[in-house]
């Protein structure tokens, strides 16, 4: 599956771990509780939809698994060019709706 | 955060929802990934959270192996496109004739009768082996069924019925129904509620109470437009008057034939009940003419059928007595409704399940090789996804998917033509099997085919599935990736399989169609071209009750039909071959030793009879006008009772009073199949008409018009001299034959369709294998050729192995088939279970079909260039 297929279709869970992983490589466990932080705790993804988020993303090519060092039982994942394409065109496409937002009034004012 | 807490020993079950592959790539991470949950937020929160997670991510896991399966499936079956179309066709033979037999054997035997816990009801007949021909299925007489009432345990209600036939006024319409005398309890023991207004009670059927009649939803639309004010209103049936109490719902028709054996009732379905209201004396006398009915009853809880023979065999021994000395001798045979139902047929119904028991098989096992055939070929596919790591699971789990995939495909297929094909059982009715019309694809049949598709699909598909995991890396290496000769042995022993099943469906057929062939070849005693119409003179009225009436009636009717211009002979009788009506009388034949309660079939026929039905005269003459005192025998009486003597000028008397008078015999007529085609002729005695009240009158003509035109004149004629009269049951005697035969032309119709579709498709196994084994060879044969082979030993070479597998099959087949043809000699006419024609026929016209289609790779072998073989290794 080429990226431009699911363009249109980053879920929230796949946002939330590339945004995880344009920080820094990241293990599964690290990746939860780093989205889990980040949304105060409104997004916790459970073991199954991570782990089955991150097999998909890595069919589609959007993250790498780093080969685990030895004596590691964890594997870490890097974004990879495609990932990182890919959260920038979904981020671009979301400021500019919110920018089309406020035009109308509808995004709160900072406090 | 370095410390990584092992997660419980319930959450790694859970995982377990996961596919395998998943499992092993993440589990563990997942199970470090729950624990740190678990020691950083509440237990019961992160233990709802778990276990929503498996709900939904397991299966979509399993989806997506599933996705990615079938787009493999997909792919493989496109690139073998004449595989797939033959085991598409292969299931859908298979699973769509399994699904037409079921839906015929459900219709038949399992479906439930409207009538409350129909295990519970029992029939009671009372068999008498005095009456030689006479089914065993006959009803109890009215004083034995009162007595019966008052004394019997074994019932909690035991009730009656006898078939009526009434001429219906009601307003100014007059129309014909079949329906029911009933006793009082009848609806009751039934369980059967009326749709409107109420059933007959007890009350009902007492004599001197207002004559009530309950009629069906049927006649309630088609005489009162379904009006609700029916209630109250009347009917008139020969000069009494009924008031209408109740009608029936729209799925209540009993009694009707096809809940009976052959020829016990003659009533397509029932649209009037009225109550009997016996008068005591009907009651009670035991003369020479009693009424009979037939008795059913719904047993006691706990109270068994052989419970219920034994107590009514001992009130009949005490009842049996009390007839006249020459009418006793009644016994007593308690039925389940069941048996009496379905008893003839469940063994032809057993038949065709076995046999599309074995259409199946065979599907089944030819689909497993072309999957096994193709699994071979894909061994560098499965070793090459091995050698990345895929499990033997993940492999087999592929294939099977595979197979399911042709299965479900098939299945829809073999539903298709199974709808079609119930089509065409309906049309073959042989008019016997009860509730055959019936037949339809509900939810119980529609349940056993999903079952039948989802079962073939992982039994074909587990063969190829073993064969195409069992994949030897080295092998394959050493091999050179080209796939192995891995499952030929396995596709030639189902070769083998489904020719041996093959065998057995053919050589069934093959009996069954040369009974049905025997059957068809008898020499019947009557001409098939003849039209026979019955006219009932059962009016109830005193228009036909006397004799010279009758005789006036009869003269009119037969003189006219005479008249018509290509009549060549008319006359009439009672009770036409093949129409289903017998009659015993007593027989004294002089200067032969009698026995006391001696019987024989009589018949009354009048001049012009024997030659309207085309029955030879073999001594004597036939009867004529004005005979009375005289009879004509059949050549079967006169050879049992007038053995080494004339006949002709012989006498017989036909009672058993000693003041009867003799009459002559004037001559002697051929043997007619009377009763039915198979059974030899009994003896016969035809007496004049004209001596007696008929109640039927059979009319026999033979004309030279087509038969439409002579039915129309008849009827004309009839309507002529009577309007209240008329015609039914028009029909040529090659009609009833065809009638009569129905059965046998069924089962031998569907078993061949059977064996065609068992023959057919090792054929195609065969063809596939062979064709594959040559290429398997292409080497070898070269080789061969090199060192001088003639074309002609390689195609002997090829076809000899070809051979080999069918010969092993038809071996055994044959061992089974004469097994099998043992089991089911009930079936056959006129040859043996081990018919040595279809014995010898069998298995050459298989190995010559075989030879046929391994003629085509064997060809192509020949073919072979040796060098482009050698130069390809």
């Amino acid at each position: 599956m080429r990226y431009t297929d699911f363009m249109a279709e980053l879920s929230p869970q796949v946002l939330h771990i590339l945004l995880s992983l344009a920080e820094s490589d990241q293990h599964g466990y690290a990746i939860m509780q780093d989205v889990a932080a980040r949304t105060n705790g409104q997004l916790r993804l459970s073991p199954g939809t991570l782990y089955g988020s991150i097999k998909r993303m890595l069919d589609d090519g959007l993250i790498a698994e780093l080969r685990a060092r030895p004596l590691e039982r964890r594997r870490r994942y890097r974004l990879t060019a495609l990932g990182r394409q890919a959260l920038k065109s979904e981020i671009a496409r979301m400021s500019d709706m919110v920018r089309q937002a406020r035009a109308y009034g509808l995004v709160p004012k900072r406090a | 955060m370095d410390s990584y807490p092992k997660g419980p020993k319930l959450y790694r079950a859970l995982l377990y929802a996961y596919p395998a592959e998943f499992r092993h790539e993440y589990g563990s991470e997942m199970e470090d990934a729950f624990a740190g949950r678990l020691a950083a937020e509440p237990a019961a929160r992160v233990w709802m959270a778990a276990a929503l997670d498996v709900f939904i991510a397991a299966p979509r896991e399993h989806f997506a192996i599933l996705k990615s399966d079938l787009r493999v499936g997909v792919r493989v079956f496109a690139k073998s496109p004449v595989t797939t179309f033959v085991a598409l066709l292969s299931m859908a033979l298979g699973i769509g004739a399994a699904t037409a037999v079921f839906s015929l054997v459900y219709a038949v035997l399992l479906r439930a009768f409207p009538y409350g816990d129909v295990s519970r009801i029992a029939y009671v007949w009372t068999p008498n082996p005095k009456f030689t021909g006479a089914p065993r299925e006959l009803g109890p007489s009215v004083p034995d069924f009162a007595a019966w009432r008052k004394e019997q345990r074994s019932f909690t209600e035991l009730a009656g019925f006898n078939e009526g036939h009434f001429r219906v006024k009601s307003g100014n319409s007059v129309s014909n129904y079949d329906g029911a005398w009933v006793t009082g309890n009848f609806f009751q023991t039934l369980r059967a509620n009326a749709e409107l207004g109420r059933t007959i009670v007890p009350d009902d059927d007492q004599p001197g109470h207002d004559l009530v009649a309950v009629i069906s939803d049927a006649m309630w639309h088609a005489d009162f437009g379904g009006a609700p004010d029916v209630l109250g209103k009347t009917i008139a049936h020969s000069k009494q008057t009924f008031v209408i109490i109740g009608v029936m719902p729209h799925e209540f028709s009993y009694p009707h034939s096809s809940d009976f054996p052959p020829t016990i009732l003659n009533v397509e379905r029932a649209d009037l009940w009225m109550p009997f209201g016996w008068a005591e004396k009907r009651m009670t006398e035991r003369g020479e003419n009693f009424d009979s009915l037939t008795a059913f009853g719904r047993l006691r809880p706990g109270v068994t059928i052989r419970q219920a023979q034994a107590e009514f065999a001992a009130m009949e021994a005490r009842l049996d007595p009390l007839y006249p000395e020459l009418f006793r001798g009644w016994r007593v045979f308690v039925q389940s409704f069941a048996d009496a139902a379905a008893g003839e047929v469940r063994l032809l119904m057993w038949l065709l399940l076995g046999a599309v028991a074995i259409v199946l098989l065979i599907a089944c096992s030819n689909v497993a090789g072309l999957l096994t055939a193709q699994a071979a070929a894909r061994v560098h596919e499965m070793g090459v996804r091995a050698a990345l790591g895929a499990a033997r699971g993940r492999l087999v789990r592929q294939v099977l998917t595979e197979s399911l995939m042709l299965a479900v495909a098939g299945g829809a297929l073999g539903t298709a033509l199974a709808m079609g094909a119930m089509r065409l059982v309906v049309r073959l009715n042989p008019g016997n099997i009860p509730r055959l019309a019936e037949i339809s694809l509900d939810g119980h049949v529609l349940a056993f085919m999903l079952a039948a598709t989802l079962l073939t699909g992982i039994v074909f598909g587990l063969a190829p599935a073993l064969v195409a995991s069992r994949v030897d890396l080295m092998e394959l290496l050493k091999s050179g990736g080209r796939g192995l000769a891995g499952g030929q042995r396995l596709r030639g022993s189902l070769v083998t399989t489904q020719v041996a099943l093959a065998v057995v469906l053919l050589s069934s057929a093959g009996l069954l169609l040369r009974s049905y062939w025997n059957v068809q070849r008898v020499e019947k005693g009557f001409s098939l071209s003849t039209i026979t119409g019955l006219i009932a003179l059962d009016l109830g009225n005193d228009r036909y009750a006397t004799a010279p009436k009758q005789d006036a009636f009869r003269h009119a009717v037969l003189q006219r039909v005479r008249a018509i211009p290509g009549v060549e002979a008319a006359g009439a009788v009672t009770g036409a071959p093949l129409s289903h009506s017998e009659s015993l009388g007593f027989l004294e034949v002089d200067g032969y030793p009698n026995s006391k309660d001696q019987v024989t079939d009589g018949r009354r026929a009048t001049d012009g009879y024997f030659e309207a039905m085309g029955i030879r005269v073999l001594s004597g003459r036939a009867l004529a006008p004005a005979d009375r005192n005289v009879v004509v025998i059949s050549k079967g009486f006169a050879d049992r009772y007038f053995a080494g003597r004339q006949a002709v000028g012989g006498k017989v008397r036909l009672s058993h009073n000693e003041g009867a008078p003799w009459f002559t015999v004037i001559g002697v007529v051929d043997d007619v199949r009377h009763s039915n085609l198979e059974d030899v002729p009994r003896p016969v005695v035809y007496q004049p008409m004209g001596q007696g009240i008929e109640l039927r009158l059979d009319v026999a003509i033979r004309a030279t018009l087509p038969p439409g035109q002579v039915a129309a004149a008849l009827r004309q004629i009839v309507r002529d001299i009577d309007p209240e009269l008329s015609v039914a049951q028009f029909l040529t005697m090659a009609e009833r034959v065809d009638e009569a035969s129905a059965r046998r032309r069924f089962q031998a119709v569907m078993l061949t369709v059977f064996a065609g579709i068992a023959v057919f498709l090792p054929l195609v196994g065969l063809y596939g294998l062979m064709a594959y084994a040559v290429k398997q060879r292409t080497a070898e044969i070269g080789i061969r050729m090199t060192l001088g082979a003639s074309r002609r030993r390689v195609i002997a070479m090829v076809l000899r192995q070809g051979i080999g597998w069918v010969a092993g099959g038809i071996a055994v087949g044959l061992a089974g088939a004469l097994a099998s043809a043992r089991v089911a000699a009930s079936f056959l006419y006129g040859i043996t279970p081990a018919d040595p024609l279809t014995f010898a026929a069998v298995p050459l016209f298989l190995l010559i079909v075989a030879m046929m289609a391994s003629l085509i790779p064997a060809w192509n072998a020949a073919r072979i260039n040796p060098v482009d073989a050698l130069r390809s290794e």
